[in-house]
């Protein structure tokens, strides 16, 4: 029983002493300077340099803690402050990026100093600082200490000329533009029957034009004419009986299907009927019937 | 109908493609154009006034470079100051180093002369117009060069100590306050 009391004192002691210990009460709970290599820069070098502060929850950076951006002393010039703050578990972390740029230029390797800052961070009032060290780095020369001559005067880089323009992006657009046209023309010259060189497209072009030329007198040529086309175009003779496997194979001319049954009518009359007369409106009729599969040939219809 | 609405749309699409190509190959011959008058002036041949007319930040940098190349540094610096802003940001790092260019010259050929004060001027000019170049492009090696000839003709008043480094002076005019030392180097 005593050996239970003495552990229990032990323990609140051991938690006492815990609770009062630096580690707990750490505002900043993580501090670390990142700084690059410290040597071999030269006049108008960037320096970059990350400081990285994990502080409890409550604590805020003060930003006006941080060095301004611009001229630092005559040499030395804060080009860029960079804050960016990350909520953690344990509180907030804030990872500080200043970017310098050096303009010393020394006679020879000199050590020079980038100046510490204290960060100031707040919480109900109550002020906490962290001091940033300085940090060291040495700097060189760009040019021997001897003048060069050039024509008699001092060597100095010549100008740079000017750059020329590129013209790349209005290539690519003309191509571009150009390639659309062409395409889109392509299309409408199809439709409009002008690539009369591809065979497939050219069906009906000849027999309405010769259609246009022939009288009622010539009425058995004109039909053989339509006969002909339609052969053509079916790939093998076409009858009145397999005018719907015709339009299973050939969806767009399914429109004119009472054209097409008028006209195998009026073919087999002519044809095989006793009545050879020819009637003046069948003749016009034969050539709109022309006209029509034409147009569904172009994609007009 | 939907044929006829097809083909419209087809129309369309070629007469505004037609137009774009028409316009991209005009901006082209004009580009093509100005990028020639570079040419020429990089050659060391000038062009006519009316040719300058609107002209890019790139044509006005050229002939910026031609007139000092003649000794026109007047004429070069009032090129070179209005195009200091313009364009991208590596063109302007560009005009920024060739005006400190044409100011460090003519600091040394005054030097030469012995005319201290005109020197002082032109290469403190010098001295800010590369580190403006050097604050938009930091790899930019020829004015990284051509500032450090320019503070070794006009030397920074500042010492370094590592104990304790001097704060910008609050007046600007203390800036001047710089020594004329023309160092010729080592005997």
């Amino acid at each position: 029983m005593q050996l239970v009391k003495i552990l229990i004192k032990s323990f609140f002691i051991v938690l006492l002493l815990n609770a009062c210990s630096s580690s707990f009460h750490q505002p900043i709970t993580f501090f670390q300077v990142q700084s690059p290599r410290p040597f071999g820069y030269v006049i108008g070098d960037e320096i970059k340099r990350r400081i990285i502060v994990e502080v409890r929850d409550g604590l805020a950076l003060q930003y006006r803690s941080l060095p301004g951006k611009g001229e630092i002393n005559r040499w030395l010039n804060l080009k860029k402050v960079a804050v960016n703050k990350i909520k953690t578990s344990r509180g907030t972390r804030y990872q500080i990026d200043l970017t310098y740029q050096l303009f010393y230029a020394p006679l020879e390797v000199k050590m020079l100093e980038l100046p510490g800052f204290t960060l100031q961070f707040r919480q109900f009032g109550k002020m906490t600082d962290k001091q940033v060290p300085p940090w060291y780095f040495t700097a060189a020369p760009l040019r021997e200490l001897a003048i060069r001559k050039q024509d008699g005067k001092e060597y100095m880089r010549p100008d740079t000329p000017a750059p020329f323009l590129d013209n790349t992006a209005n290539q690519i657009r003309f191509a571009m533009f150009l390639c659309i046209a062409m395409l889109a023309a392509i299309y409408l010259a199809w439709v409009y029957g002008l690539l009369s060189f591809l065979p497939k497209y050219q069906v009906f072009k000849r027999p309405c034009r010769q259609l246009g030329k022939l009288s009622e007198r010539e009425f058995a040529s004109m039909l053989n004419m339509m006969h002909g086309a339609l052969n053509q175009l079916n790939g093998k003779p076409l009858f009145q009986h397999r005018l719907t496997d015709f339009f299973q194979r050939f969806p767009d001319y399914q429109q004119l299907e009472n054209e097409f049954r008028w006209f195998f009518e009026c073919s087999n009359r002519y044809f095989f009927g006793s009545a050879k007369q020819v009637d003046k409106a069948d003749v016009e009729r034969i050539k709109i019937f022309c006209q029509h599969c034409l147009q569904v040939e172009r994609g007009q219809r | 109908m939907k044929k006829t609405m097809q083909h419209f749309t087809y129309w369309i699409v070629f007469f505004i493609a037609l137009t774009g190509a028409i316009y991209t190959a005009y901006s082209g011959y004009k580009t093509a154009q100005i990028n020639q008058l570079i040419s020429q002036l990089n050659q060391g041949r000038d062009i006519e006034p009316k040719q300058m007319k609107n002209a890019t930040p790139e044509l006005q940098l050229a002939r910026a470079i031609y007139l000092k190349n003649k000794k026109r540094y007047k004429e070069a610096q009032a090129t070179l100051s209005l195009i200091i802003n313009q364009g991208t940001q590596q063109l302007q790092a560009i005009s920024r180093y060739n005006l400190g260019n044409t100011y460090l010259i003519q600091a040394i050929e005054f030097a030469e002369a012995l005319q201290i004060n005109e020197a002082s001027a032109l290469a403190a000019l010098a001295k800010q117009a590369y580190r403006q170049a050097l604050a938009l492009d930091s790899h930019y090696w020829d004015a990284k060069y051509n500032l450090e000839v320019a503070v070794r003709l006009l030397p920074e008043m500042d010492r370094i100590t590592m104990e304790r480094d001097d704060p910008v002076p609050q007046e600007k005019a203390k800036l001047w306050a710089t020594v004329p030392g023309f160092p010729r180097g080592l005997p």
